[in-house]
């Protein structure tokens, strides 16, 4: 008889950490399936020191983790990793989703009856928490924006403050509310004086201090530090879904379906000059019974630079890598149109260990 | 008999390293491959490589195989240099791919070992301060737990469970969504 294999000899702690940062951050059941190994491999993964260290290991790589997209007053969470959030059904239900930004959602319960007013909830898929926030604008909703401000590089920023900026329009003006985390209270309203409508619940952008919200025909620039508004005209009049994107120099862009292409356009430094950037060919790409006259951009994920555009078809919703042209179907969902990415790191933290192996360390907040 | 040959032979003599393992097997490697790991660049740097090396935490078992690594490496980063300056860009590009290639499939075979070897690798290219080699091993570990529950990955590697059953409820609860 073979003898048995010998046994591998123990690790000292910072090699099963250097072992533990290689798990791919796509796949974080891994992660929390290590955290269940033992009490040196849970408190190696749960402690804050890891987290920054994994998120800093894989800055490039902030994994795709699922997407939202409303059917029947619902938001629904796709996922396209092993990530899943915790009893998400029921938390979402007769919720819309409108935006998703630094590892948080913003979802609306909008009552059928007149006179009621909607609610706004900021829901962490990944720690659960969900906050409902004052709703004082009353005038009717149009679009709405969430934006955490949290470190520059978004390593760790579910816990940070954020910011949600509305927008909406009385007929006669157009009016701007901020809510901050931090005061826990919507600012006084701003007025532009004039009443741009149709906005598109959630087609938004945030590009560095700039927020983007896609109306009719035009896109409104909306500055954060001193909350001017300005307009940007479209190239050309669509009725196509034009989703707004960040473009490879990090300026604005837009991914729309004309015929069998998928045009990514951006803004050059002039005003409206608008140029085309890419012409990728979606017959080449997508199957064949996925293209037809519906078929239109639905949601754009920023992927450190590298883009994920998403593409609904009667058949489902696609990803395309922008980097590789790499296409996936990532679900048979129908429902509405618009998908909303849910692009975030997501590792194990418990309650039942303690997590203060260095206490202060990215405790600070801006 | 260095001191009877050429210039050129006098350099590459010089250029051997002795490496002792913990057994006291010698091994002679070139400075090249010897310096792939920062400890022993470290070492010549200072003049301390005179009567060999002593590596008293490798086994001659691990060592063959660590040099086996850095030889590997070391041809691929002198080759990686010495083709630069005599291909075409095209042509250069070809020959890195093809290099790259190359060394892709030696380090899929090279870590075709058991648990208890690779392991071994990781400790010794630690202790050698290998970077490639350190990532390549510590990469392969994390790959092999894929899909793993708890319990396989314990028994692959050799790990106690020292949580308590109300330490393991409250974990499992918390991160419910990973074992469904």
């Amino acid at each position: 008889m073979a003898p048995p294999p010998r046994r591998p000899p123990e690790l000292p702690e910072e090699l099963v950490e250097e072992v533990l940062l290689r798990i791919p951050p796509a796949d974080p059941a891994r992660l929390a399936r290590a955290a269940l190994v033992s009490k040196r491999w849970c408190r190696l993964v749960t402690v804050r020191g890891f987290r920054r260290r994994f998120r800093e290991r894989h800055r490039r790589a902030t994994p795709l983790l699922g997407f939202l997209f409303n059917r029947a007053d619902t938001a629904h969470f796709v996922p396209t990793s092993s990530f899943r959030p915790p009893r998400a059904a029921d938390r979402c239900r007769g919720l819309l989703t409108l935006h998703s930004e630094h590892g948080r959602v913003l979802l609306l319960l909008h009552h059928a009856d007149w006179g009621l007013n909607d609610l706004l909830v900021v829901w962490d898929p990944i720690t659960g928490e969900h906050q409902e926030l004052p709703m004082e604008p009353v005038y009717p909703y149009t679009s709405l924006k969430s934006w955490n401000r949290c470190d520059r590089d978004h390593l760790d920023c579910h816990r940070g403050p954020f910011l949600v900026v509305f927008m909406g329009t009385t007929g006669v003006d157009t009016f701007s509310r901020v809510y901050s985390s931090e005061a826990g209270s919507w600012s006084k309203p701003r007025y532009a004086p004039e009443p741009y409508d149709g906005f598109e619940l959630g087609n938004s952008i945030l590009l560095a201090n700039l927020l983007y919200f896609k109306i009719d025909e035009e896109i409104i620039e909306y500055n954060l530090v001193n909350q001017e508004v300005s307009l940007v005209a479209m190239p050309w009049r669509t009725q196509q879904r034009c989703v707004l994107m960040a473009s490879v120099d990090g300026g604005l862009g837009f991914a729309v379906v004309r015929g069998d292409k998928l045009q990514l356009w951006e803004l050059e430094a002039g005003p409206d000059t608008w140029s085309l950037e890419r012409n990728i060919d979606l017959g080449a790409l997508l199957p064949i019974d996925a293209l037809s006259v519906k078929t239109q951009a639905a949601g754009y994920a920023d992927h450190e630079g590298d883009g994920v555009i998403f593409i609904w078809t009667s058949v489902g919703f696609f990803t395309i890598d922008l980097w590789s042209d790499r296409v996936e179907k990532v679900g048979d969902c129908r429902g509405l149109y618009k998908a909303v990415p849910y692009v975030s790191f997501c590792t194990p933290a418990l309650a039942a260990v303690p997590t203060d192996e260095e206490p202060g360390a990215g405790a600070s907040s801006a | 008999m260095a001191s009877a040959g050429s210039g050129d032979e006098k350099a590459a003599a010089a250029a051997m390293i002795t490496l002792i393992s913990s057994d006291n097997e010698k091994f002679e490697v070139t400075e090249a491959t010897a310096t792939l790991s920062q400890t022993i660049r470290h070492m010549i740097e200072d003049g301390c490589t005179d009567g060999g090396v002593p590596l008293p935490n490798v086994t001659s078992k691990i060592l063959a195989r660590v040099i086996e690594y850095c030889k590997k490496h070391a041809t691929a980063a002198a080759g990686e240099e010495g083709s630069s300056s005599s291909f075409s860009d095209a042509a250069f590009l070809e020959v890195d791919r093809a290099f790259l290639e190359e060394l892709e499939e030696f380090d899929d075979a090279f870590l075709e070992v058991d648990r208890a070897t690779l392991f071994d690798l990781i400790l010794a290219a630690n202790y050698l301060d290998i970077k490639g080699l350190l990532n390549l091993t510590c990469q392969k570990v994390a790959d092999s737990v894929k899909g793993k529950t708890p319990e396989q990955i314990r028994e692959m590697y050799n790990i106690v469970n020292d949580l308590t059953p109300e330490e393991e409820a409250e974990i499992r609860r918390e991160t419910q969504w990973a074992f469904e």
